[in-house]
Order: C-alpha cells, then sequence, then structure tokens
C-alpha cells in the first residue's frame, strides 16, 4: 500500500505542471504525520471536475485510503471504487473497497466488487479467490469456502501463511458445535447455574448456583419452621422463584450471547487473515 | 484554497493567521502545519506550532495541543515565545484536569521572564494556584493585581475587601478526602455520605445496613440460620462495603464541585477587575 501511495502522490506530482496543482507534498507530509481528516478535507475542498481521469484516480486513491485509515470504511469503499480500470491504482483500490464491505458485513457486495474485477495475471486471480474463500467463510458457507480455495494458488507466497490459518478456521468451525438452549435450560432447571457451566461461563454457574441455593435453603428454613402461610415463607419463597426463573432465562440467553462471541472471534481472524495477503501484495 | 502554491512563507502564515481570527480553528491548523511544511528550518516554524497548539485548545484537543508544544525546543526560542509556550502548555494542563503539571509549566514561564507578568497571564495564574489549594499565594497574587490596575483608591479598597472575603477560611472549598469519608462509613455506615453534604443518601445508607444487620441478629436470636447469614448478613455485607466506596466517590464529586463552585465566583470577580 505504501508503495502504491508513493507512486499516487509522484503522479500527482507530475500531472501539477499541467494543472493547477494541488500541493501534493503537502498532502504526503499530513498523510505521513498520521493526519488523515486533513488529508481528506483538502481533497474535499478542492474542485476537480475539470481533471483528467488519471488524476481524480490519484486523488481518489489517496482519499479512499485515507477515509481506510480513518475508519470510516463505507465511505472508504465507495471512493476506492470509483478508482476507474484505467488506473494503475485500480488494482489494489478494488481489493480494498472489497474488504471494507466485508468488514462492514456486506458480504454480497464484497463478493461482486471481487468478482467484477478484471485481473492481469494468474496470481492476482490467486488473491482474488483467496479473498472470496473468506468471505464465504465469513458466511459460514463452507461449500463455497472450498470451491472458491481450491481456485487459489496457495503456493503464491503473499497468501500461502494466511492460506493454511484459513483453513484451520474452516476446520474449527465446520467442527464446532453450537450449544443448545434448550439444553442449557434444562440443566438450569435441574441444577442452577449447571447450564451456564455447560454454556462455558462457570464462574456465573458457580456464583448462581450458590445464591440459588442459598435462597432455597433459607425458603427451606422458614417453610419446616413456619409452614407455608407465613409471610416470610412467601417472600423468600417468591424471591427464590424469582431468581430461579430468571437463572433459567439468563441460561437460554448466555447460550446466544456466548456462541455470538465465539463466531465474532472467529469473524476478526478471518478479517485479518483476509488483510494480510492485501497488505503483503499491495505494499 | 489550501491546495494552490504558496511561494513564501510569510503568505502561508498570513493565511493560516487569517483563518484563526475568523474562528476556522480547524482550517488554521491545517494552514500552520503547512507553514511547518514549507519552510522547516525556519524560525516562523516556532510561531506556526505555537499557534496551530492554540488553534488545538480552541477544538478542546488538549492532548494534540500538547504534543505540538513539546515539539518546540523551548532552549533555542525568543523568551516573548517561549512565555506564551509555557503559559499555552500551563493551559493545556489545567484544562486536561493536571494541575500539577499546570504549575510546574507556569513556574518555568515566571523563571523564564525578566519583567514582571503581564496582567492578561495572571488569571491563568491564579486559577492554576486555587487548584492546587495555594490559597495565600492565589490571594497574594489577586491583591497585586489590584494594585496594578489604574483604579480609583475607594475602588481598590473595595476589590481589596472582596478578595479577602473569597479567600476568607470559611469562604473555601472544602478539601473533602475519600480517605476520611471512607473510614467515616467504615464506623458509622451513611457518616460519609453526610460529611460529603449527601445527608439524605448517608440517612437511608444507615436505615439500610442497620434494618440488613437487624434482621440478621434477628433471625439468628430465633435460630433462623440460614435466614440470618443469607439476607441478612448477605444484604448488610454488600450494603456496608458498597457504602464506603460510594462515600469515596461522593468525596470526589464534592471536592471537584466545590472547586468549580469557588472558581466561577473567582473568575467572575478577575473578569469584573479586569474590565
Amino acid at each position: 500500500m505504501r508503495y502504491w501511495l508513493t507512486s499516487a502522490f509522484i503522479f500527482l506530482l507530475v500531472t501539477a505542471f499541467s494543472q493547477e496543482p494541488p500541493s501534493t507534498g503537502f498532502l504526503r507530509h499530513l498523510m505521513d504525520r498520521e493526519y488523515y481528516k486533513e488529508v481528506v478535507y483538502l481533497l474535499e475542498q478542492t474542485d476537480y471536475d475539470d481533471a483528467s481521469l488519471a488524476r481524480k484516480d490519484s486523488i481518489n486513491y489517496i482519499k479512499g485510503w485515507s477515509l481506510y485509515s480513518m475508519k470510516a470504511l463505507q465511505r472508504s469503499a465507495g471512493v476506492l471504487k470509483s478508482v476507474s480500470r484505467e488506473s494503475p491504482y485500480y488494482l489494489p483500490a478494488h481489493f480494498f473497497a472489497a474488504y471494507n464491505h466485508a468488514h462492514l458485513g456486506q458480504y454480497g457486495t464484497a463478493g461482486q466488487t471481487l468478482d467484477s474485477l478484471r485481473l492481469e495475471n494468474s496470481n492476482m486471480a490467486s488473491l482474488r479467490a483467496f479473498e472470496n474463500a473468506g468471505i464465504a467463510l465469513l458466511q459460514r458457507d463452507y461449500k463455497a469456502f472450498e470451491d472458491r480455495f481450491n481456485q487459489a494458488d496457495t503456493s503464491y507466497y503473499p497468501i500461502k501463511k494466511a492460506s493454511d490459518k484459513m483453513l484451520d478456521f474452516a476446520r474449527d468451525l465446520e467442527s464446532h458445535r453450537k450449544k443448545s438452549p434448550v439444553v442449557a435450560g434444562a440443566m438450569s432447571a435441574i441444577v442452577p447455574g449447571a447450564g451456564k457451566i455447560y454454556a462455558g461461563q462457570t464462574g456465573e454457574g458457580i456464583s448462581a448456583f450458590l445464591t440459588a441455593g442459598g435462597l432455597g435453603f433459607v425458603t427451606w428454613e422458614n417453610y419446616h419452621k413456619n409452614g407455608w402461610k407465613d409471610v416470610k415463607t412467601l417472600l423468600f419463597g417468591a424471591v427464590f422463584a424469582a431468581f430461579y426463573g430468571g437463572n433459567i432465562y439468563g441460561t437460554v440467553v448466555s447460550v446466544e450471547i456466548t456462541e455470538n462471541e465465539f463466531q465474532k472471534a472467529y469473524d476478526n481472524k478471518i478479517l485479518f487473515n483476509l488483510h494480510i495477503p492485501l497488505r503483503n501484495v499491495f505494499n | 484554497m489550501f491546495l494552490t502554491k504558496v511561494s513564501g512563507q510569510p503568505e502561508a502564515l498570513h493565511r493560516a493567521d487569517s483563518l484563526f481570527k475568523e474562528g476556522a480553528f480547524f482550517e488554521a491548523s491545517i494552514a500552520y502545519e503547512r507553514t511547518v511544511y514549507l519552510q522547516p528550518e525556519s524560525k516562523v516554524v516556532h510561531r506556526a506550532r505555537y499557534k496551530k497548539a492554540v488553534a488545538y485548545r480552541h477544538l478542546h484537543r488538549y492532548e494534540d495541543a500538547l504534543r505540538e508544544l513539546d515539539r518546540l525546543p523551548l532552549f533555542s526560542i525568543a523568551d516573548t515565545l517561549k512565555s506564551r509556550i509555557l503559559y499555552e502548555t500551563a493551559f493545556n494542563h489545567l484544562l486536561l484536569d493536571k494541575p500539577e503539571e499546570a504549575l510546574w509549566n507556569f513556574r518555568r514561564l515566571e523563571k523564564t521572564r525578566e519583567e514582571p507578568l503581564h496582567s492578561s497571564m495572571i488569571p491563568l495564574k491564579i486559577l492554576i494556584l486555587n487548584h492546587n489549594r495555594k490559597w495565600e499565594e492565589a490571594k497574594g497574587t489577586l491583591l497585586s493585581l489590584v494594585d496594578s490596575m489604574p483604579l480609583r483608591p475607594h475602588k481598590k479598597q473595595s476589590w481589596k475587601d472582596s478578595i479577602k472575603s473569597l479567600y476568607d477560611e470559611d469562604s473555601l472549598p472544602k478539601n473533602y478526602s475519600e480517605e476520611k469519608a471512607k473510614n467515616l462509613s467504615r464506623f458509622i455506615p451513611g457518616a460519609g455520605h453526610i460529611y460529603t453534604g449527601y445527608p439524605w443518601e448517608g440517612a437511608a445508607s444507615f436505615l439500610l445496613n442497620g434494618a440488613a444487620i437487624g434482621f440478621g441478629i434477628h433471625q439468628l436470636w430465633y435460630k433462623y440460620y440460614f435466614t440470618a447469614y443469607i439476607t441478612g448478613f448477605g444484604i448488610f455485607y454488600k450494603s456496608y462495603f458498597g457504602g464506603m466506596k460510594r462515600a469515596a466517590h461522593l468525596a470526589e464529586i464534592a471536592r471537584h464541585n466545590e472547586m468549580k463552585k469557588f472558581n466561577d465566583k473567582c473568575s467572575a470577580m478577575m473578569m469584573r477587575i479586569l474590565k
């Protein structure tokens, strides 16, 4: 990416002699110091409607990259995709636009962006296949992942390491068995807290067991000495029942939360591994 | 407007200053950075960086302002600009709620200057001294400010009386201690809340703790062991330690509010004196 950005700046500098010049060196100076907001502001203030297509492409590439660095991924994707096919920045711009869409969970758009790319050689085709495989894995479409992955030449150095990891992720995800909320809820109904331990939240499970057990003992003690009709028995019985029921509900919800956390963690790993080859190829 | 070529640095700096005067601080900060870029070796860079820091302060980007100021080599800068840089550094530290660092920088500023402080710098000094609870020095500085002002004798005397009254021991902001609030609540639940000026919350805390422990003892007396331990002592345990934490937190809030109230009064008085 650094190489491509440098060349974009050089291009702007060269074209500056023929038109009203943006201070390219200054933009570079700001980028080097990570003043991305300032770069975007300056480029948005500049009227380059009459500029040549090549010049517009350079500007859009720099702007898109600045927006990407500011984590404004949606805007970044839009600007990067406006880089034309004639531009030398076409490939890095569109690959990163697709990555931005994938990061935003817009998998369909990400796939379309990649599929519409006009590629120059087999290495780029491998990179596209690898990125597409990652996007399929983000959607947990293992069949599509396999198809796409097999299209990539994983001996191509920039994707070699990431490919191995991606295969591991696919295996982990495919073999992962989702915990059942019904089983967890039933377990917590039989032994309070057991469902949470089953869901992977051991600390919370023990805490729920002790609290429910304590309240159960208190209710039993009052029932044992005063019978059902005593106010204290009814009060503690109600508190116990509320906690007991709430704990079952909480267990069902916590299974969903734990599952979401698991899936999210893998999403982040996949995205990270989709990013590494892009940096390797376009840096 | 920034992207057209500017041949010399004075023009770039002039443009930045114009934007600053118009209150376009973000645009001014870019324009000052442009001056830095165009003339990295020139001494005008120091002024540009300083002004960029001031622009950042106006944008409430105090950390960024300090970063710009830190880049300035104070040993090779003229005294006038050095004073301004130290003043700005102290100001940003105070805005970041770091009064000790603010005071340290203000002391450096005073050492740098051969002549007395300009009257426009004194309000900041007084606020910093207030924040550091250096009441006598703050009062003395404010009295000197009144002395240096071209006011009629009876007016001067009136201001001096007001200052003495403001800095009277009973009017000073109380220095609520978190440790004291916590310890008070350790011995009598709710006492820490009352100490920090929250009597109703203190009373509620006292009653809750009393009810919980009373219930626990009552149940223990009648041999309801589980009920006594789990509900009585369990609730007491939670509310007792929670109450101590809350008291310490209230002390922090109360101390902050007291200081703010005092400084608001002090600032209003300084503005009237300097008017």
